[in-house]
């Protein structure tokens, strides 16, 4: 029996289930079109790419026929998916949400129907008004509507920032989530607690109506809400949450952004 | 092309790096602080123009914190960079890939200051 352990990796949409040793070595785009490359420590195992197309079911159709004349190979069926699984191509090909979706295996993999059984069930969520972002020990449920903005994945530190499409947020900067992890949070914690922490760390905006007052939530989470003025017509009201999880040796956050009329 | 070397692919690249194991510089000195952390001594040797200064240091001595300290303990002259990876990702509960990173950076700073020289592995004959 394997001892391997897996985790999840859900970006934009779609969840890859793969073993612990796996992680984002690259991605790039957004939730139109995009690439996200899983490595261990030796080499790319697993790429997901996606691209938004029109009629996306007959263009999957289209391009697993080609795929199938120039490798010489039948792909199977699985529901809407076509499957390659051969070693000229190792590959799952399918349309959910308006999107073409491919999903390569550049070597042979163990633990392939595992990830491909766990991506196909979480096609139907693609639909869904929320999606979870799991990468790197965050897990968010993040409006469908908001795009990654901006993010950083450095050792010790991830964050990724969504910002509300709709015009009118965009206009005023508003409407925004901001979720993160640090490492190591023995070491972050050993001089200072959890509020202190969050103080320093993540430095409620200088606009705030009055200093943001911490409080207790749950065993190991400390929390605040506050507004900010942030134009003349409009305040944003800001709830943070930082969270202890003493187990992964991990300290998450969550900023929501709301706006809301004065 | 007569002269050409073939270069390796990534992956023989990675397996090289991975596989190889990290030596120690026999004359650095260790010495553990009060706080738990090494100090690393090397000998120094010393310039024309320091000499002619009158320079008198003969060794350099680099200070670790505690992730350094933990790093440098796993040197033993066996063990291979993806274990000392490995290693470090479990006692600091780090993920692999932020532990890898982390890791290749401090043995790239060891194998500059010449504290530490990485044995490749032998390679294998087909």
């Amino acid at each position: 029996m394997s001892d391997t352990l897996f985790h999840n990796i859900s970006l934009f949409g779609p969840t890859l289930e793969v073993p612990d040793s796996y992680n984002v070595r690259f991605f790039h785009g957004d939730a139109r079109e995009g690439v996200i490359q899983l490595a261990d420590l030796r080499t790319i195992r697993l790429e997901l790419r996606w691209r938004t197309q029109r009629k996306a079911g007959a263009a999957v159709l289209d391009l697993a026929k080609r795929l199938e004349k120039k490798h010489g190979i039948t792909a199977q069926r699985v529901g809407d998916a076509y499957v390659f699984d051969a070693e000229k191509l190792r590959a799952v090909l399918t349309a959910a949400d308006g999107r073409v979706l491919e999903l390569h295996w550049p070597l042979a993999c163990e633990h392939r129907n595992r990830t491909q059984a766990a991506f196909l069930a979480s096609l139907p969520g693609l639909a869904e008004p929320h999606w979870r972002w799991q990468v790197y020990g965050i897990d968010a449920r993040v409006p469908r509507r908001y795009a990654l903005a901006e993010w950083q994945m450095l050792p010790g530190r991830t964050t990724l920032h969504f910002a509300d499409t709709h015009w009118l947020s965009r206009l005023r900067n508003t409407n925004r989530v901001s979720v993160g992890t640090f490492s190591m949070a023995e070491r972050l914690l050993a001089r200072k607690n959890l509020t202190d922490f969050a103080i320093d760390m993540l430095k409620p905006p200088k606009a705030a109506s009055k200093p943001a007052a911490w409080q207790p939530a749950g065993e190991a989470a400390v929390t605040t809400s506050f507004r900010a003025l942030h134009r003349v017509m409009f305040a944003s009201h800001h709830t943070l949450t930082v969270t202890h999880d003493k187990a992964a040796n991990r300290i998450y956050f969550e900023h929501r952004i709301e706006q809301r009329k004065r | 092309m007569m002269f050409t070397k073939k270069k390796p692919d990534a992956l023989q690249q990675r397996e090289a790096l991975l596989g190889g194991v990290p030596v120690k510089n026999a004359l650095v000195k260790t010495t553990l602080r009060s706080n738990g952390m090494a100090r690393l001594s090397a000998p120094l040797q010393r310039s024309w123009l320091a000499r002619k200064l009158g320079s008198d240091a003969d060794e350099k001595t680099f200070e670790l914190d505690d992730l350094g300290t933990f790093c440098w303990q796993q040197i033993d002259n066996r063990r291979t960079v993806e274990t000392l990876i490995t290693a470090f990702a479990e006692h600091h509960k780090l993920n692999l890939r932020e532990a890898e990173v982390s890791v290749l950076a401090f043995l790239k700073l060891l194998v500059q200051r010449n504290l530490v020289a990485i044995v490749a592995p032998k390679a294998k004959s087909d």
